[in-house]
Order: structure tokens, then C-alpha cells, then sequence
């Protein structure tokens, strides 16, 4: 933090060389990030915690209440076909960033997806297993909650509860029992009702992810806040599984937001740049002039592989 | 006639305190209220939803406790506004706070939402809710704030008025793809694409074409028109169900609109699509307004828990509020 405050602003574009952004491109690249997808916002966060850098109104972005459907072990285990279409971006293997094959014929997208990123041939795993929409095993429940409430000394809110507190029966308020919106998935064989299904909502965790500039590296800095499905706020134990394995303990870390001044976990930055770099030059090779203002489009499309299981948006749009 | 499958029924919200007001909230009872009780104005929002499997939200976060530039009486140019993102919209809301567990418990509930839900009916009968149709969107949250221990109890309560007949669908509901062409349906979301405002009208032009307009346009708009079509922006996502904003605003309908009889009623859902989703649909309902219709002096809408029960709910954040920073914070 403190090296970020005696770290000059830089003011000249080295997008193309050094796959950075001066604080400008950061808000070019953010206003056509909120207007295409419309799920992001500009934020300005706590006016005391303002950074000169950046416009008041536009101090970092964030989309709010994304659906994390299943934890990236379930993913791994179950269907690795589905990240398995991985490019490899990196040549030493070790610290490899993947960028993920996504089924969006999107017009920019298919631009994303003909970057042939690798020298070696692409890692492809078999494809086969296209039935991996097996039911879930009635016993596996939706989540791990009884961790969840062997930490939390949860206090008996019967306590708290006023008993003389009712509410006339309301024929016209949809009951959370009565299944008005019918879950069932195909016709086959997957009438199989969980636990979750009494509800007619199916309750997933979801997450606040912010995207903030940061000044020492250069380059966008993304931040996780999650939610359990009954909107409590995840440990930071929990927030590590969604994150990839490969991942989890070596790229993410807990520190105060600093917008926010609130504890979230966040990426690191230090290979942003260098990942960009090669994302854009191959952007090039194949004749597409990279455009500062797309930046956050390639960047969250290779975070993506980090957080493979939270869906947040990062598609162009239609235009309006 | 009257069969209670027509009842329309309207999808609750969940109420959904970011961490970030509950650390905004604590150090406001450190450094501004003290052991003091009164009640605080708070502002939240709700948006689109984004996906088919996640409740309708009523979101509360760091800049809640902000006013929007309406509700401030002084308008000093410095002062900073509550402003709901984009395509959010504003519900009014008052924060209880109470100093101890014990008079949480003991809080005179069900007045205070009472007096909720008559302010409510009182923006109606007067008209204010032309000026301001978001004061149909109001809540109440009751908290006890142990900041020694980072621990927070609340309840929300969102009233919906009930009319003295609840409302009920006279056709079957259709997606809105059934009820307009390509083109007036893209003059509908450019419409909104920006608009602040929670309900509005549809006017059909001569020339097919449609205008969308806010509800004090009503008498140029609906001059003479059988079945009026309205609309609200529905943060609700199912596909047979509105969502809880459209109730006020159908009392609303009926009370200041009696000489209508049915209503076609809009329920719009954007048309974000997020990586992997579906577009979530906007679905048309046909109303009835009986023009008899007032408000019961009923209301409901408390939030409740996993078990339908009506229980205030527990956050504990010991572990995003260290004690150090959340001291250098409220110096």
C-alpha cells in the first residue's frame, strides 16, 4: 500500500507494449464494460477513501448478486469437459493462466475464441462425457452447513422472536412450498426432487465482484465477496472453494478493499500484465487490432478461469 | 365467479444487508446515535433479476443511510445523495434501532409497520404518488447492533396493502413476445434502458408504434381506452408470478383509476442476459380493478424465515470487522 502511494500515476499508454492501463484506458475500458453489460456499475465507494487518479463517480466497478451454482471441486470432479476445452496461455506450465472455451457464438466473442493461443497443440480432454447431467444423489445435500454452524455460535433467535407478531394468511402472497413454478429439469429420467426443490426458488450462494485500478501493478484488481444461500456473508475458507485448485492458495488473498474498507479476497495482480501481454499480441497475430477499450472484456474473460463457476457477465451485448 | 385460482400472487422480496452497510451502521451508532433510538431513514434498491434461480432483492449497502437529493430539505451542492445503480430502483425505507436485545424484542412491531403501510395509503389518497411513484416501494428494519461483537440482528418488513379483494388475472398470462411486435418492444426497452421510475404507462399509437410514459401522463395517455396497459419493472424473474412492487401499485390503480375496470399489467424484466442464462422473460397480466376496492387496513409483507416463520434473522461478521481497523476506522 504504501509502495502504491509513492508509485508515480502512469500517464502514457503501454497498453500494447506491456498489457497495463493508465488510470484513463482503466475508465474507457470501464465505460464499455457498464454499457454492454449492463449487470456492471460504476461505483465511487467511501469519498474518503477517493483516489485522485480516477473520476469521484468512477472509482471502481462492481456486479452485484452473481450466481454461483456449485463449488469448482463439483465442477472438477464432474464434468472436466466443460473447462477441459482450456487454451493454454502460458508456456511453463506451472504458473499457466487458461482462458476457458465458452458456447457464446457472440460476435466478439468468436473474435476471443480465434486467438490460438497455445505453441503446442491445445490440451484437449475427451469431450465423451455429455452425460453429466445426472441427477445429484439425493443424500450429497446442496451444501456443507453443518461447518457452517459449528462455527457461527449461532444464538437461539427464539430469543429475539416477538411472539405477538402474526400476519393474516395472504392468499395472494406466493408461498415458498407451493411449487407454482415447476423445477422439473427434462423429460427423462430426472424427476428426482432434493432437498432444495421444496423450494420453488432454488437458493444459491452468490457473489459481489469488484474490479478496482491498481496503481503499483497497472492493471485491474478483481475482488470477491461471496454470500452462503441464506445471504450470510462466506468465510474466507469458503470463498476458496470457488476458486480454481490451481488457483485457490497461491493467486488469492484477504485484504481490505480499498474503496470499501471491508475484508475481501482478491486476485492477485502480479501476472495481470504479463497474461494480458500475450492475450494481446496474439490478438494481433491473427489480424484483430486490440482495442484499450476492450480490455476488461479479454481480462474477464481469462479471470473467468479462476472463478470458473461464478457466472458473471462478461458477453457483448446487442447494442442499444 | 370469483375462483381463488385466479388470485394473483406475487413473489416476496428477500431483504439482502451488504457487509457494507452493517460496518456503516456500526460506526453510525458509535460516532452519530449513540444509546440514541430514533429512527433513521434509510434507502434501498431493488433491480432486474439476473437469474431465474435467485429471490427478488432488496439490497442495502455502504451509501444507504444517504438521502436522495428529494428527501434532503437543504440541497447544499457538497452534500452526497443516495442514487440506486443503474436500472435499480429506490424503496424508501426507516431503520429502528434499538440498544438492546430485550427492546428489540419487545419493539412495538406491528405498529410501526402499521404506520408504514398508512403512510403508504396516504401518499395514494392524496396524489403525492404521482409526483413520486416510489413511495409506493416502502420498508421498515428493525435492528439491535452488538458491535461489541460484530453480531447484528434484524427484521424487515416490506408492507404490502391489502385491498379489501385481492386482484385477480381475468386471462391467462402471456409472455410479452404474445403481445407486442419486434419493434415496439424494442421502444420498450430503450424506454427503460434508463429510466428511474418503477411504474409506467404503454400507450398503442395510431400508427402501431408505442409510447412509454410516466403514471401522472395518465389522462393523455388513456383517453377513453377500455383496457389501459401499465407497467412496473418487475425485479421477480419467474415465469407465471409478478413481484411484490405490483401490489401497492394495483391498489394504487384502482383507488385513483375508478373508473377502469381491467388493466393490462406489464411485468418487465429488462433483458440482461448473463454468460450461460437466459434471457428472463417479461410476462403480460390481464387484472381486474374493482372500483369498490380500498385498502383493508390489512397489510402484510414481514420477512420471514427458512420455515415461513416471521423471525429476525443473525449476522455475525467478527470476521470482517477486526476490532483494529474498525477502531482507526471510526476515528
Amino acid at each position: 500500500k504504501t509502495v502504491e502511494k509513492v508509485t508515480p500515476t502512469l500517464t502514457t499508454s503501454k497498453f500494447m507494449e506491456e498489457g497495463v492501463l493508465t488510470p484513463e484506458e482503466f475508465v474507457q475500458a470501464g465505460d464499455l464494460l457498464t454499457h454492454k453489460c449492463q449487470t456492471w456499475t460504476w461505483e465511487s465507494g467511501d469519498p474518503s477513501r477517493n483516489v485522485p487518479h480516477l473520476p469521484k463517480d468512477k472509482q471502481f466497478l462492481l456486479t452485484r448478486n452473481v450466481p454461483c451454482y456449485t463449488r469448482v471441486r463439483s465442477l472438477e470432479n464432474e464434468s472436466k469437459a466443460q473447462i477441459a476445452d482450456e487454451i493454454k496461455i502460458d508456456d511453463d506450465d506451472e504458473e499457466a493462466w487458461v482462458a476457458p472455451k465458452t458456447n457464446n457464438n457472440d460476435d466478439f466473442e468468436e473474435k476471443l475464441e480465434n486467438l490460438k493461443i497455445d505453441n503446442t497443440s491445445t490440451t484437449t480432454t475427451t469431450t465423451t462425457n455429455k452425460d453429466t447431467d445426472k441427477p445429484k444423489p439425493t443424500t450429497s445435500n446442496d451444501d456443507d452447513d453443518d461447518e457452517d454452524d459449528d462455527n457461527d455460535e449461532i444464538p437461539d433467535m427464539d430469543d429475539f422472536a416477538d411472539d405477538n407478531l402474526v400476519e393474516e394468511e395472504d392468499p395472494a402472497t406466493l408461498s415458498k412450498n407451493k411449487s407454482n413454478e415447476s423445477k422439473t429439469t427434462s423429460s427423462s429420467n430426472t424427476t428426482t426432487t432434493t432437498a432444495a426443490d421444496d423450494d420453488n426458488i432454488l437458493r444459491t450462494r452468490t457473489y459481489d465482484i469488484s474490479i478496482t485500478y491498481d496503481k503499483y501493478y497497472q492493471t485491474p484488481r478483481v475482488w470477491l465477496f461471496g454470500y452462503d444461500e441464506n445471504r450470510k456473508p462466506l468465510k474466507p475458507e469458503e470463498i476458496f472453494e470457488d476458486i480454481s485448485e490451481d488457483h485457490a492458495h497461491k493467486t488469492v488473498t484477504i485484504d481490505s478493499h480499498p474503496h470499501l474498507g471491508i475484508s475481501f479476497a482478491y486476485i492477485h495482480p502480479c501476472r495481470h500484465a504479463a497474461v494480458m501481454k500475450k492475450l494481446i499480441d496474439k490478438q494481433s497475430e491473427n489480424g484483430k487490432e486490440p482495442r484499450v477499450d476492450q480490455y476488461l472484456f479479454l481480462f474477464l474473460k481469462f479471470i473467468s478461469v479462476v472463478i470458473p463457476t461464478i457466472e458473471y457477465d462478461f458477453t457483448l451485448e446487442f447494442d442499444t | 365467479m370469483a375462483t381463488t385460482n385466479n388470485i394473483i400472487q406475487y413473489k416476496e422480496f428477500s431483504s439482502l444487508a451488504n457487509v457494507s452497510f452493517w460496518h456503516e451502521l456500526s460506526s453510525k451508532k458509535l460516532d452519530v446515535l449513540k444509546l440514541k433510538e430514533d429512527p433513521l431513514p434509510v434507502n434501498a434498491y431493488y433491480s432486474y433479476s439476473t437469474s431465474q434461480q435467485l429471490d427478488p432483492f432488496l439490497c442495502l449497502e455502504y451509501n444507504s443511510f444517504l438521502l436522495t437529493k428529494s428527501q434532503s430539505s437543504n440541497n447544499n451542492t457538497t452534500d452526497r445523495y443516495f442514487e440506486p445503480p443503474t436500472r435499480s430502483f429506490l424503496s424508501n425505507g426507516i431503520l429502528y434501532n434499538y440498544n438492546t436485545a430485550e427492546d428489540f424484542k419487545q419493539s412495538p412491531k406491528a405498529k410501526l409497520f402499521e404506520d408504514a403501510s398508512k403512510q403508504i395509503w396516504n401518499d395514494i389518497k392524496s396524489g403525492n404518488i404521482e409526483k413520486d411513484p416510489t413511495l409506493l416501494n416502502r420498508f421498515i428494519v428493525l435492528t439491535f447492533a452488538d458491535i461489541k461483537n460484530h453480531q447484528f440482528y434484524y427484521l424487515f418488513g416490506i408492507p404490502a396493502l391489502l385491498p379489501t379483494q385481492p386482484f385477480e388475472t381475468i386471462a391467462p398470462t402471456v409472455t410479452l413476445e404474445e403481445t407486442y411486435n419486434e419493434q415496439q418492444i424494442q421502444t420498450l426497452h430503450s424506454s427503460l434502458q434508463s429510466s428511474t421510475l418503477p411504474f409506467f404507462l404503454i400507450k398503442n399509437n395510431a400508427d402501431s408504434s408505442i409510447s412509454v410514459g410516466s403514471i401522472d401522463q395518465w389522462d393523455s395517455y388513456f383517453n377513453d381506452i377500455e383496457v389501459p396497459t401499465v407497467g412496473f419493472c418487475d425485479p421477480c424473474a419467474l415465469s407465471s408470478n409478478p413481484g411484490w412492487p405490483l401490489r401497492n401499485f394495483l391498489l394504487y390503480l384502482s383507488t385513483a383509476r375508478p373508473n377502469v375496470k381491467k388493466v393490462r399489467v406489464v411485468c418487465y424484466r429488462a433483458n440482461i442476459k448473463v454468460s450461460g442464462e437466459q434471457t428472463i422473460s417479461s410476462i403480460v397480466l390481464t387484472v381486474a380493478l374493482n372500483s369498490n376496492t380500498e385498502w383493508s387496513g390489512k397489510s402484510v409483507g414481514w420477512e420471514k424465515d427458512t420455515n415461513g416463520k416471521i423471525a429476525p434473522r443473525f449476522i455475525s461478521l467478527a470476521s470482517t470487522m477486526d476490532p483494529m481497523k474498525l477502531a482507526s476506522q471510526s476515528v
